[in-house]
């Protein structure tokens, strides 16, 4: 009898024991895999500093639409060409004939122009953006991408008669054959911050810096004022050069 | 019968005293759950254990903005993340960029940093770069 109470003890005991066991061996399977983890939160309040686009434009249509008078893809403005036309080949804008610009009123003299110029395998061009133009384009400035003296940008005025202001040449110097099928142009002509009276125009192909060119105060004055706010893509002698993703942006 | 009378009630005495041994030693390890911080039922296993930061000083971001002509704008589409101190070096970063809401306009991660600096694209598209105003960045491993 006493034999059989210990062991009833022993049991009861050892039934209670487990269950306080089984209980705490569940409780550590679920937490399972503690250890030191490192976490580090950090909120970083900044802007990206990326410029609005203004104006933009893909040239998406059929073959042989008529670009001019039509609206640009972002922005509302109307393409205008004073003295030819342009048309879509290949979702790109091509001019029919040389000295040909394709102009939308920026509203402002102060922008950043954008766009990519394609030279489809020629190894003569000349086109690049025409900016600070009036809405007849007889007065205004180009930088042009051309094929001359392997490969170079050059910036000039025209009022009535070219001048050239600024050049970079030497692009390629294994020769014109050499260059990308394709390049993104960026002209920055930005208002001078008060009371400067000049400005510089900046050229860039794919990034990469290639011109800048202070103007005199008598060119900022003539090409500054408030008529002379038109922008585009522009031709100088040639009409295979093809142009896409056009866009004006404000820093 | 008079010696068993008494220790009639004695198997129902040791069992409660075995129970409240077992809720004891229960009570024990939910302390201990307790002690580690911010535990729930549902984080149970997940999200334990002694946590630490191995940057405390801050970080430094970049942004590279590209143009996006289908959308007409500029998207952020890397976020370089600077001076992240040497002790984070292989642990997993990852980066949530938002806009002055605070809505998720574009996330990414790097699985390992190396050195003091990670480079982080942002899933295509990219974020709406004229939207962001900020990013939150989570390092852990």
């Amino acid at each position: 009898m006493i034999r059989r109470r210990h062991v009833r003890r022993f049991v009861s005991l050892a039934i209670g024991m487990a269950f306080a066991v089984a209980i705490s061996a569940a409780s550590a399977a679920t937490l399972g895999g503690i250890g030191t983890r490192i976490l580090t939160s950090v909120a970083v309040n900044a802007t990206s500093g990326a410029p609005t686009v203004a104006v933009w434009e893909n040239f998406n249509a059929a073959n042989a639409t008529n670009i001019v008078g039509t609206k640009t893809d972002g922005g509302a403005k109307t393409w205008s060409a004073p003295r030819c036309s342009w048309t879509v080949t290949s979702n790109r804008a091509v001019s029919t004939r040389a000295d040909c610009p394709l102009l939308v009123d920026s509203g402002n003299t102060s922008s950043i122009a954008d766009i990519n110029v394609a030279r489809n395998g020629s190894t003569a061009w000349d086109a690049g953006i025409v900016l600070r133009s009036n809405a007849a384009a007889t007065t205004f400035l180009a930088v042009e991408y051309t094929s001359a003296s392997n490969g170079s940008v050059e910036l000039w005025k025209y009022n009535g008669s070219w001048i050239s202001l600024s050049r970079t040449t030497g692009l390629y110097p294994s020769g014109v054959a050499t260059a990308p099928a394709s390049v993104t142009l960026r002209v920055e002509a930005l208002a001078p911050v008060a009371p400067a009276t000049t400005n510089t125009v900046r050229a860039s192909l794919d990034g990469t810096p290639r011109l800048s060119f202070t103007l005199t105060p008598a060119d900022h004055t003539l090409f500054a004022a408030a008529a002379q706010s038109f922008v585009g893509p522009y031709t100088y002698f040639d009409a295979t050069t093809t142009f896409d993703n056009f866009h004006l942006d404000i820093p | 019968m008079s010696t068993t009378t008494p220790d009639a009630p004695r198997p129902r005495r040791r069992m409660a005293i075995a129970i409240l041994a077992g809720l004891a030693t229960l009570g024990i390890t939910q302390a201990s759950a307790a002690s580690l911080g911010g535990i729930t039922s549902t984080s149970y296993g997940a999200d334990v254990g002694v946590v630490a930061s191995c940057d405390t000083d801050g970080v430094n971001i970049a942004y590279t903005n590209t143009y996006d002509a289908s959308l007409g704008r500029y998207q952020t589409t890397t976020v370089t993340v600077s001076g992240i101190a040497a002790a984070c070096a292989s642990k997993a970063l990852a980066l949530t960029l938002k806009d002055s809401a605070g809505a998720v306009l574009g996330t990414g991660s790097v699985a390992s940093i190396s050195g003091t600096s990670a480079a982080v694209a942002i899933a295509a598209p990219g974020a709406n770069a004229n939207a962001v105003t900020g990013a939150a960045i989570v390092i852990s491993g």
